[in-house]
């Protein structure tokens, strides 16, 4: 049973559509990260769901009830915020429990579940300390604490890391996958990070101005998007994308001086017509397949791989993984792929099968 | 060398300018009034209260000090707490709505106070409350209510709008959200705009003159009973004056930071 | 449904009450002013009140004493701005340095800004007293004679604006301080690393970057100019011979000396035009189209 349903909602703030008609299921238990870059309508449609946001049409409903038109504080849900929006005159003991005094618990239950909350996420020793006294990751630990204690039906993380130094993110990230899979409750993920999205997702929602452009497991992302949106947004360094024409009516593609079989795809292309092709740079350094020659412009030099930036014959510039040796500038080397790597999208960007 | 000499003087006298005559009328409080009106003037003289024995003999002088200690906490508290309601709905609205409404309110204070005053007086007079201290509360009030709001608000504005978000999600209803997260967090925000009110009623001296009576008149109407019984009485004057603003240069050094900002309020944003 | 959701938006409940009791008590009181206006009514024969249109307007064009006191509110406002901006723009400029002290100056330049202002003109009243004050004697010490400071109608109001600039001067400095200080520095070094002597740095990257500070305060320092009271109240009561008399010093006298409180709501309510046509004026000079909002 799905524990969050999304229908059609749609919102837009004067002239902008913010949300085009947005449908979203979201399983009992499952992490569902919601993905896209800035300004894509991600967050508006978190705050739609926790009731922050007034939506124009659509409904929302969470467990069995549409909560549509309830205000946030009877939806059930909890939030965590990107600045981490903890109340700055109480203590951490008093901003944990603030959810519980609003609905009028009593105050022993809520001292043991806040000292339960505590324990787990091992902040005990900064109970009594006030926000501003903490550290970015102890705060967000706290905010997640706060979420935590009222045992909602579902979780909301409003791009909960982004304000954190990179290695700090990378530990609370980790910190968020284990809470999930120790409490197994639902929770809905925004963030622009595509790592984040491909690490703690069961699902991802990928959005574009409003629209979703492609729903699904981390993995069919990266290796069947449904677009070259989808295709461009996941993967580091992003896919490479080169102009190609049809030829050999239908059986293959002309990039440049490369001839690549497509015959293994469903869909038959008449002679002439222009698509795209997309290949990721880590599918680049193949041991044979077709070839391109690359003039090599820079080297970027990770330790356990390389990425090599240049220019094919064409003039398109193209970037690849290299494991074995470090070409220099000016050298011309030779990249493989096998044509089954590639995708292929049409002039509007549309994957073709 | 000569430049930083030049300096150093420059900036002598520029302190001597702004204080030498708030220092000459505490020093005169002390003197005698002979050693006031000596020319020379006389700068080493043995003090005396006597001055401050006349200013605390005069009933009126005390009387006054007690309405202008009454009609300003009464009216600065009213002020403030209507204000802070009205300024935490201001402060979450979009900012077309909010700008309009900021500007009616600023207009507000750019009329002339005999505008608001004289029809004030003449109803006053007619239901006989000349002599009321609710009076001059009531009109305080009225006056520090538009300040106060948009004080508030550039308060309420430096607290995340994030923090009502976690608040509505936590279960708080919009006036918990107002009482439990925003009035703690603006709490050095809301006293400053307490003392600024009052800092404002306490000087404020049209109203008071038009408005006050024989048993509401504030302390910078009383004062000016000095200036006209046979002459000026400099020395019991000085004295009084001293009394008058020690309190408000006091709560003025400790709202310092605030000062410049609550006098500029309104323009900055029109 | 945004309709219903926005409608029942409980955080209107918290300003609209405030802001209905505001409306309705300007508005109730701006009609009843006007209506006041238009009638001739006077404190001292209350209810005896007859219409008589126009004629407490067209009273205000043919009185010479509005028409000086008009002329001395413009004069007086003119100068208090202008001197007050100048003197103000100044002294930021010369302290536009680090040194040891700088915190203290702040909070001395704040006393003459809180000091209630019937203390200040009682203050510079008694400093100008002819015979036994200090500004007479100071002028002595360099051989000037002695000036009738108060006593003489040619002097009397710049004795006053004296004592005006002295008190909100430092509130010029202080604003435009915070202005300079919160400004950015590496404008200031680009313009030097790019060739500019100091003159040129203040005059053409620092002054542009206060402009809007001093806007600010030159608006605000002459709408309290236009409606200055107290000192005038206190130092002079508008003599000697109505040489200091402003039209708000004279709403008040015609209000509450002659009791003709129509024609005194006349007067205060061309006062607020012409308040806001300077205003508006002023505005459109200082934050010309550019987007300098």
């Amino acid at each position: 049973m799905a524990q969050l349903s999304i229908r059609s909602v749609s919102k837009s703030y004067g002239a902008v559509q913010v949300l085009d008609d947005v449908s979203v299921e979201v399983e009992e238990g499952s992490f569902v990260v919601l993905l896209g870059p800035s300004g894509c309508g991600k967050s508006t449609l978190l705050h739609a769901v926790a009731g922050l946001n007034p939506i124009d049409s659509g409904t929302i409903v969470i467990g069995d009830r549409n909560v549509t038109n309830l205000p946030a504080r009877d939806r059930d849900v909890a939030m965590v915020f990107q600045s981490y929006a903890l109340y700055p005159t109480m203590t951490v003991a008093q901003n944990i429990a603030f959810p519980l005094k609003m609905r009028g618990l009593d105050r022993r239950t809520s001292d043991e579940k806040v000292a339960g909350v505590a324990r787990l996420l091992q902040i005990e020793p900064l109970m009594s300390r006030l926000p501003r006294e903490l550290s970015g990751g102890q705060r967000q630990r706290v905010a997640i604490g706060r979420a935590l204690v009222r045992d909602p039906r579902l979780f909301l993380f409003d791009e909960p890391l982004s304000n954190l130094d990179a290695a700090l993110r990378t530990e609370l990230r980790a910190e968020i996958k284990r809470l999930h899979q120790s409490i197994r409750r639902t929770m809905v993920y925004v963030t622009h990070d595509q790592t984040e999205a491909l690490t703690l997702a069961d699902k991802i929602v990928v959005l574009k101005a409003g629209k979703i452009e492609q729903t699904g497991t981390p993995l069919s992302l990266y290796d069947d998007p449904d677009n070259a949106f989808v295709a461009g947004f996941i993967g580091t360094p992003r896919m490479n994308f080169l102009k190609a024409t049809v030829a050999d009516d239908g059986k293959a593609l002309l990039a440049g001086e490369a001839r690549v079989d497509i015959t293994h795809l469903a869909t038959r292309l008449e002679n002439g017509r222009a698509v795209t092709l997309g290949i990721r740079p880590e599918h680049l350094d193949e041991k044979d397949g077709v070839t391109l020659s690359l003039s090599v412009d820079v080297t970027e030099r990770l330790g356990s791989t390389s990425y090599v930036h240049g220019a094919l014959a064409s003039g398109e510039s193209v970037v690849a993984e290299r494991r074995e040796d470090q070409p220099g500038f000016g050298e011309t080397i030779t990249l493989r792929f096998q044509p089954t790597r590639a995708r292929v999208f049409d002039g509007e960007g549309s994957r073709i099968r | 060398m000569a430049r930083r000499a030049l300096f150093c003087v420059g900036l002598l006298l520029l302190l001597l300018a702004v204080l030498f005559p708030l220092y000459w009328v505490v020093v005169t409080s002390f003197k005698t009034t002979r050693d006031a009106f000596a020319i020379p003037p006389v700068w080493l003289f043995s003090p005396t209260l006597d001055n401050y024995r006349t200013v605390f003999a005069n009933r009126g002088f005390l009387s006054a000090f007690a309405n202008s200690f009454i009609i300003s906490i009464l009216s600065s508290a009213l002020a403030v707490a209507i204000g802070s309601i009205a300024a935490y709905g201001l402060a979450q609205q979009p900012a077309e709505l909010r700008r309009s409404k900021e500007k009616f309110i600023l207009s507000l204070r750019i009329a002339p106070a005999l505008l608001f005053v004289i029809p004030m007086y003449y109803l006053a007079t007619r239901i006989g409350a000349l002599n009321k201290h609710w009076l001059l509360i009531a009109a305080y009030a009225f006056v520090n209510v538009p300040f106060a709001i948009s004080l508030l608000i550039t308060f309420f504005d430096d607290i995340p709008k994030e923090l009502r978000d976690a608040a509505r999600v936590d279960g708080a209803r919009e006036f918990r959200v107002f009482w439990h997260v925003y009035l703690p967090a603006a709490r050095g925000g809301i006293v400053a705009t307490l003392i600024l009110c009052v800092l404002f009623t306490w000087n404020e001296f049209f109203v008071a003159l038009v408005l006050t009576g024989r048993d509401t008149q504030t302390l910078p109407v009383s004062i000016t009973s000095f200036l006209t019984f046979q002459g000026i009485q400099w020395g019991a004057l000085t004295a009084a004056a001293t009394l008058i603003m020690l309190p408000m240069i006091v709560l003025g050094v400790l709202v310092q930071g605030q000062i410049v900002r609550g006098m500029t309020l309104g323009s900055v944003k029109g | 449904m945004s309709t219903v959701a926005t409608a029942s938006d409980p955080t209107r409940h918290f300003f609209q009450p405030v802001i209905v009791c505001l409306t309705v008590a300007s508005v109730a009181l701006t009609l009843f002013v006007i209506w006041i206006s238009l009638h001739d009514l006077s404190l001292m024969r209350a209810g005896r009140e007859k219409f008589v249109g126009l004629d407490n307007y067209i009273r205000f064009l043919g009185d010479p004493r509005a028409m000086a006191a008009l002329w001395r509110t413009v004069l007086f406002t003119t100068l208090a701005t202008v001197i007050e901006i100048a003197l103000g723009l100044a002294v930021v400029l010369f302290l536009d340095r680090n040194f040891a002290m700088k915190r203290l100056v702040r909070t001395l330049l704040l006393v003459p800004i809180i000091m209630t202002p019937v203390v200040v003109g009682l203050t510079w009243r008694f400093l100008f007293d002819s015979a036994t004050g200090m500004a007479n004697y100071l002028l002595s010490l360099v051989g000037i004679a002695q000036v009738d400071w108060l006593g003489s109608p040619r002097i009397a109001l710049f004795a006053v604006l004296i004592a005006d600039i002295w008190q909100w001067t430092p509130f010029v400095i202080l604003l435009v301080m915070a202005a300079l200080e919160s400004a950015p520095t590496d404008p200031l070094n680009a313009a030097r690393v790019d060739g500019a002597r100091e003159w040129q740095v203040t005059w053409y990257v620092l002054l542009p970057m206060l402009r809007r500070a001093l806007a600010i305060v030159a608006l605000i320092r002459a709408i309290d100019s236009i409606k200055a009271f107290d000192l005038f109240y206190i130092m002079t009561r508008g003599g000697p011979a109505l040489s200091t008399e402003t039209l708000n010093y004279y709403g008040y006298i015609v209000a509450f000396t002659n009791f003709d409180i129509s024609y005194s709501l006349a007067i205060a309510i061309i006062l607020t035009i012409f308040t806001n046509v300077a205003l508006l004026t002023m505005y459109s000079v200082l934050f010309p189209k550019t987007g300098d909002r």
